[in-house]
C-alpha cells in the first residue's frame, strides 16, 4: 500500500511539472500574415530578413504571438518553433531546420525568452557566423556556452521585477558576451558589431514579455504588459531595421 | 528523463500482479501534414502502461503532442487473428481520453485508434504494434489550426508481468 501511495505521488508530481501556460486569447484577424505549420509559427509573407524566436520553457508558442506580430515588418518575418513538450531544450536545432526551408532570406537573427533564450545561446555557439543579431529576454546562457566568437550584435533584456529568472546569473553572464554594455536609455542601443547591450526595464516582470498570464514564482510587475512589451518591441524593431 | 523512467519503474513495481500482463510502452506517433505543398511527418513520442485482462486493456498514458503534452486513459478491445508457433497476430481498437497538461486552463482530448499487434514467440517479453488513429482537443482550436490530426502509430511494449 505504501508503494503505491508514492508512485501515484511521483506521478502527480510529474503531470504537474509538465504542465505548460496556455496562450491569452489573441485576435488572428489582428495578426497579419499568421501562417502556422505543425514545426514552427510564421508571421509576416516575406521578407529579406528572419528572427527566430524560441518560446519559454513550458509555455505555448502561440503566447508571443501578440508582441512579435508587432516586430515583424515589411521586411522582417518572425518565426516561433513548435517545440516538443513545448520545452525548447528538446530540439536546438530547430532553427537550422527553418533556416534551411526559407533559403531565400539573407539575414537572420534568433532569440528567446527564459529557457528559450538560453536555447538561443546555444545555436550562437554553435553557428556564430550564420546570425546578425542575438536577443534575450529574462534569458542568459549557460556556463558553457561561448558567446565571444559572435560578431553580430546582442541584446539582453530583463524585467526588474523577475521573480523567475535568476538576475544574478543574468548580470554574471555579462563576461561571456562580446563587449556587454549597461544601458539605462533605450536610445544609446544601436546595431553595434561585437557588442551585447544590457538594459534592465524597470518595473517588469518575467511573464510580460509573452501572453500567458502570471508565471508561478514570478513578482508582480509595476508596467503594465504592453509597456514592458513596447519597450522590447521597439528594442528588437530597431536593430532588425538596421 | 530520469524522472519519467523514475516513475514507471515504481508505478510498475506498484501493481500487485492481479493483471494477466502489465506492459511499458514506447510509443512514437508519427503525424503525416502538407506544409507549404510538402508532406512532411512530424513524429510526437510517448510513454505508457498497459494493463492487459483477458481481451481487454486500460492504458495510462503521457505523450507529447501539438499542444505540449498531455496524459490520458485509454480502453481497448483486443482480438487474436493468427498464432502460430512463431507469431501471433491480433488487432487492437482503442479510444482514449486525454487531458492536455495546462496550469491555467482545464481541458480534454479525445482518440481513437486502431492497430495491428505482432508477437514472436521468439522473444516472451516484447511485441510491437502499428496502426491509424485520430486525435483531436476542441479547446485548442481557438489556438492553432493543429487542433486535430490523423496520426500513425509505432509502439513497442514491454511486459513487465505476465
Amino acid at each position: 500500500m505504501k508503494l503505491r501511495s508514492s508512485s501515484i505521488v511521483l506521478m502527480l508530481l510529474f503531470i504537474f511539472q509538465s504542465c505548460s501556460y496556455f496562450p491569452e486569447d489573441f485576435d488572428r484577424d489582428e495578426t497579419p500574415s499568421l501562417t502556422e505549420t505543425i514545426k514552427y509559427i510564421k508571421i509576416g509573407d516575406q521578407g529579406s530578413k528572419a528572427l527566430i524566436f524560441y518560446p519559454g520553457g513550458l509555455v505555448d508558442p502561440f503566447a508571443y504571438v501578440n508582441m512579435l506580430s508587432a516586430v515583424a515588418g515589411d521586411d522582417v518575418v518572425v518565426f516561433i518553433p513548435k517545440v516538443p513538450y513545448n520545452l525548447a531544450i528538446l530540439n536546438i536545432n530547430h532553427a537550422e531546420e527553418i533556416k534551411k526551408a526559407f533559403p531565400d532570406i539573407k539575414e537572420w537573427s534568433v532569440g528567446g525568452h527564459s529557457l528559450g533564450g538560453a536555447v538561443a545561446c546555444f545555436v550562437i555557439n554553435d553557428h556564430p557566423s550564420e546570425y546578425e543579431n542575438l536577443f534575450l529576454l529574462a534569458a542568459y546562457p549557460s556556463e558553457s556556452t561561448d558567446l565571444k566568437s559572435f560578431e553580430g550584435t546582442s541584446i539582453v533584456l530583463f524585467g526588474s521585477n523577475d521573480g523567475v529568472a535568476d538576475l544574478e546569473k543574468l548580470i554574471n553572464s555579462r563576461d561571456q558576451f562580446n563587449n556587454p554594455v549597461d544601458v539605462e536609455d533605450i536610445d544609446f542601443i544601436e546595431k553595434t558589431a561585437s557588442t551585447s547591450f544590457f538594459y534592465q526595464i524597470e518595473g517588469g516582470n518575467h511573464g510580460n514579455f509573452g501572453n500567458y498570464g502570471f508565471q508561478k514564482g514570478d513578482r508582480e510587475s509595476t508596467i503594465t504588459r504592453e509597456e514592458q512589451q513596447s519597450t522590447s518591441i521597439l528594442i528588437m524593431s530597431k536593430i532588425l531595421a538596421q | 528523463m530520469r524522472f519519467v523512467i523514475a516513475f514507471v519503474v515504481v508505478f510498475a513495481c506498484s501493481v500487485n500482479g492481479i493483471a494477466q500482463r502489465l506492459t511499458i510502452d514506447l510509443e512514437s506517433f508519427p503525424t503525416l501534414t502538407q506544409d507549404y505543398g510538402k508532406s512532411i511527418i512530424a513524429p510526437y513520442s510517448g510513454i505508457g502502461l498497459t494493463y492487459f485482462y483477458d481481451k481487454y486493456a486500460t492504458g495510462l498514458n503521457y505523450r507529447s503532442v501539438p499542444w505540449g503534452s498531455e496524459v490520458s486513459v485509454s480502453q481497448a478491445f483486443n482480438i487474436p487473428f493468427y498464432q502460430s508457433e512463431k507469431i501471433a497476430v491480433g488487432s487492437s481498437s482503442q479510444v482514449y481520453v486525454g487531458v492536455p497538461l495546462y496550469y491555467n486552463k482545464f481541458s480534454t482530448s479525445l482518440g481513437a485508434s486502431s492497430r495491428v499487434t505482432l508477437k514472436f514467440e521468439k522473444f516472451q517479453r516484447i511485441f510491437i504494434s502499428g496502426g491509424l488513429g485520430y486525435h483531436i482537443s476542441p479547446s485548442y482550436r481557438s489556438i492553432s489550426s493543429k487542433y486535430q490530426f490523423v496520426e500513425g502509430i509505432l509502439a513497442f511494449h514491454i511486459a513487465l508481468l505476465k
